[in-house]
């Protein structure tokens, strides 16, 4: 009994010692982690009003506007433990502020793949579920066409007949979600912790509908088949740099 | 006992240890702001505004909103006999029939100032740009006033006034003259009921057909961004909007999307006030949309091309709605009149 008394400090000593949690016990193992977003339309940087793109379609075009939400980014482990992200991150494509998502906590180690939405999904969709920031009140979906938010607004011109004219690319409500997957390993092993995305403009008129603002319509607000079509194409429109 | 009391104080210390021990990351002490008799003035944001942000450099307060109405009215801050009302008058929901002044309403939510956006930030930034480049104001008539060196000390606490706290003042003043009260916010808090002409007239604004939603967001009934409208084929002078602040191309025709809020007071119409009515705004929508290179895209939608194709009943409709942002009690808010 005396030798457990005597002990017994000790025993607690040690448990004290162990008690508190350090930083060092965590850093190792969950990073803060930037995807860092860029576009191009195939092999040609974006640049806004100016150079003309040629689509699958043969439509030629220029981009005034590109904004969007991406959402549930889940991070697939190797080992099936997948990191979830909850976060809705608005984007300007001409913000680079808006471009870096950043994600806490993110376990370190290898990654097969990565999923997330562009848009919102229903159980978030509705208007002024988001902090009221000025821009996310310019992407609401007016209530009398179902409410919500505009998952995507990509808007510009193009050349029709022997003149431009503009199109307006907008996905809103819940059935033009677009599922994204980017098939890549990587890894999160060492600082800085980043990701290089890059969405690709030419691959939301691409595959699997080779998609033409002339005769698919050039304005797909109000036209489901049109928004449809894109927001299937819109699958494929993310891979990561230099994979 | 004798191991018991030894049990007992081993306790105690390591209890100590364990409360000292773990490191607190909250705990720092808040450096005391000197007690202040400056009263805080609460301005209360709709729901469907976006987040008011105040610099914390200058808090809201009622002494400092009180200060900014008064320098508002008062002709002290130019050299020329003008003061901010004139050319924005409350009756008209602080713009002007004389073109053509943007309207002092809900800037507290608005990041980018003027027709063509000269001044992006914070209504401190545009405020700074009015008191020294637009009236140059000469703070020595303020510092040698009978009234004003007390108010200024009050509210800032210094025994010298600067042109940095004549345009911090007004910009607190300025952030309280919030329309917030019209018809269409009544019924939006289910206070009231539109007729069914204002309902047909928000269907048109708020859907594709009067499209009117993109760029005239629903709440500040602007998009706080720059936009050509269509209403010139060349560009010369101040018609070239967005662009004699960039200089780019890209930019000719672009200006500020104004709020449509009280906008049945804020006549003339665009940034150059040539359109007299709504209804002659509206024709101009309808019918005679100029395309020019950087024309914003959505005025290309294909059953648009020829314009809205509105009939007779839809304009008078849109307009009914649209006098529904008609804010009675901002224009008669004692609070924001004449001292």
């Amino acid at each position: 009994m005396k030798t457990i008394i005597k002990l017994l400090p000790i025993l607690i000593f040690v448990t004290i010692l162990n008690s508190c949690k350090r930083d060092k016990d965590i850093v190792p193992e969950k990073v803060n982690l930037n995807m860092n977003v860029s576009y191009s339309i195939d092999a040609l940087p974006l640049i806004f009003d100016s150079i003309m793109y040629t689509n699958a379609a043969g439509n030629v075009y220029e981009i005034t506007r590109l904004e969007y939400y991406i959402s549930n980014i889940v991070l697939h482990l190797a080992n099936d433990e997948n990191y979830v992200s909850k976060d809705i991150f608005y984007i300007n494509a001409m913000d680079q502020n808006t471009n870096i998502l950043n994600l806490k906590n993110v376990p370190t180690g290898k990654y097969s793949y990565i999923t997330f939405n562009i848009g919102i999904d229903s159980t978030r969709n509705i208007s002024y579920y988001l902090t009221n920031t000025a821009e996310n009140i310019n992407m609401i979906w007016p209530t009398y066409m179902g409410g919500g938010y505009h998952f995507l607004k990509m808007e510009g011109h193009f050349n029709y007949a022997s003149s431009t004219t503009g199109y307006a690319v907008h996905l809103g409500k819940n059935s033009s979600l677009v599922s994204c997957s980017i098939n890549n390993e990587f890894t999160i092993d060492q600082a800085p912790y980043q990701i290089e995305m890059v969405m690709n403009i030419n691959e939301w008129y691409k595959s699997p509908y080779t998609y033409n603002l002339d005769t698919d319509g050039s304005f797909t607000m109000g036209d489901m088949v049109a928004m449809g079509k894109i927001a299937a194409n819109g699958a494929n429109v993310f891979s990561l740099k230099n994979n | 006992m004798r191991s018991n009391n030894y049990l007992l104080a081993t306790l105690i210390i390591c209890i100590s240890i364990f409360v000292f021990s773990c490191k607190k990351t909250n705990n720092e002490e808040v450096t005391p702001t000197e007690v202040s008799t400056l009263t805080p003035y609460i301005l209360n944001t709709p729901s469907y505004f976006p987040k008011l942000i105040i610099p914390s450099d200058n808090p809201l307060t009622i002494e400092g909103v009180s200060l900014g109405r008064k320098l508002y009215y008062d002709t002290i801050i130019s050299n020329d006999g003008r003061a901010c009302a004139q050319c924005h008058s409350q009756q008209y929901a602080f713009t002007s029939p004389i073109p053509n002044s943007l309207g002092h309403m809900n800037l507290a939510w608005n990041n980018k100032f003027l027709w063509n956006g000269l001044i992006e930030g914070t209504l401190e930034d545009i405020m700074t740009f009015e008191v020294t480049a637009f009236f140059n104001t000469n703070v020595n008539k303020l510092n040698s006033s009978s009234t004003y060196p007390d108010l200024f000390k009050k509210v800032f606490n210094s025994n010298s006034i600067t042109t940095k706290q004549v345009a911090y003042a007004l910009a607190q003043f300025i952030r309280t003259q919030a329309s917030t009260n019209s018809k269409f916010d009544k019924y939006l808090r289910y206070e009231t009921m539109l007729t069914s002409s204002e309902i047909s007239g928000f269907v048109l604004y708020n859907t594709e057909k009067g499209d009117c939603f993109h760029c005239h967001s629903l709440g500040l009934f602007n998009d706080n961004a720059y936009h050509n409208n269509g209403i010139d084929s060349v560009f010369t002078g101040i018609n070239m909007g967005r662009y004699n602040v960039t200089h780019n191309p890209n930019d000719l025709g672009k200006f500020k999307t104004p709020s449509l809020r009280n906008v049945e007071l804020t006549a003339p119409y665009m940034h150059d006030g040539r359109f007299a009515t709504l209804e002659d705004v509206i024709e101009h929508y309808n019918s005679k949309v100029n395309n020019t290179a950087t024309l914003d895209p959505i005025f290309f939608k294909p059953s648009h091309l020829y314009g809205l194709q509105l009939t007779a009943q839809d304009k008078i409709d849109l307009v009914a709605f649209l006098k529904t942002l008609t804010d009675t009690t901002f224009i008669n808010n004692p609070a924001l009149s004449q001292p």
